[in-house]
């Protein structure tokens, strides 16, 4: 009875597994080629420090909306070398920081999400910089579980009066 | 003071692709004129790759850098050159400005890293180091650029790929 107990479970666990590696294929992850990379606090890392001077900096120089939702997802790559994505919501864009004080502006890459992404990686063809959608969901839900969230008002962005 | 090539020559081309695409010297922590070298070499052995076999990349027919780099879809920025990202101008001069600023403590980094960008850009001779032929590159870890590309090495960021 025992050992009809194990087997049922095993053939349980088999097909939930089952499920689970379809329904990932599914979604075409498995067909995007992530490497592992290392997730890191922007907040406390001294190279990426004066993130929300320059976000404030970036955005007064953009059509501004009442209320601007960021997440920041710092990645540490297999040479070592530290990047971070800035997915800027109302803006539709997102952009690479190489840290320091480097202004926004002036990024290896800013990405616009309404033309430079593409549904699948053979319409890549090539690029150094359209994503695929697959690549830019990945990417949100990873920001939303472990980057840094910001929220920056328009009343942050005024300039200060002096007195 | 530094200057650029003329905006239409292949050096011209290249030299500002370099510098749009590669890490500066502003990124002290990983920075190394040397990394930035191997960067940039292997850039430049992606552009001409692709300029001795233009028509997979969208540039059919092209003979040219200014061709390779405007091909749609390519190089994010270049797509209508000589015209390019107005983002992408800024940061060029921005490498300019503090290169030639003998007054800034960073000028005689900026300047080498400029200079390597020309030096390179200018040299007819090039060498692809990979085991095909490397024909594209992208920001470290944003997912290939297709089905038949593999993977070659990562340099300051930035993740080259070669075919065959």
């Amino acid at each position: 009875m025992q050992i009809n107990k194990f087997s049922l479970r095993c053939c349980l666990f088999g097909l939930l597994f089952f499920i689970s590696i379809n329904q990932t294929l599914a979604q075409g992850i498995s067909s995007e080629t992530i490497n592992s990379v290392k997730v890191f606090d922007v907040t406390t890392d001294s190279n990426f420090f004066p993130y929300h001077k320059l976000l404030v900096d970036f955005l007064k120089f953009q059509r501004v909306h009442k209320i601007n939702n960021i997440c920041i997802l710092g990645e540490e790559f297999t040479d070592r070398t530290k990047s971070a994505w800035i997915i800027w919501y109302e803006g539709k864009k997102l952009i690479l920081w190489d840290g320091h004080n480097e202004p926004l502006s002036v990024s290896r890459r800013i990405l616009d999400l309404d033309h430079d992404v593409v549904p699948d990686i053979p319409d890549i063809n090539g690029s150094n910089y359209l994503v695929t959608r697959a690549w830019v969901e990945q990417l949100k839900k990873r920001c939303e579980a472990q980057g840094t969230k910001i929220k920056i008002t328009k009343s942050e962005l005024k300039p200060i009066k002096e007195k | 003071m530094i200057s650029l090539p003329e905006r239409n020559s292949d050096a011209g081309v290249e030299s500002r692709v370099l510098l749009a695409e590669c890490k500066s010297p502003a990124y002290s922590d990983t920075y190394t004129l040397e990394l930035a070298s191997e960067c940039m070499q292997l850039m430049d052995a992606v552009l001409r790759n692709r300029l001795a076999n233009p028509s997979p990349y969208g540039a059919k027919g092209a003979i040219s850098l200014a061709d390779v780099v405007k091909a749609k879809g390519q190089f994010a920025g270049f797509g209508k050159y000589p015209n390019y990202d107005e983002n992408i101008k800024k940061r060029i001069q921005r490498a300019l400005d503090i290169a030639n600023d003998s007054k800034d403590s960073r000028s005689s980094t900026y300047s080498a890293y400029v200079n390597k960008a020309i030096e390179i850009a200018k040299s007819v001779k090039y060498s692809d180091p990979s085991p095909g032929k490397l024909v594209a590159w992208r920001t470290a870890n944003s997912g290939s650029p297709g089905k038949n590309f593999t993977l070659y090495k990562t340099v300051l960021g930035v993740d080259f790929y070669y075919i065959g």
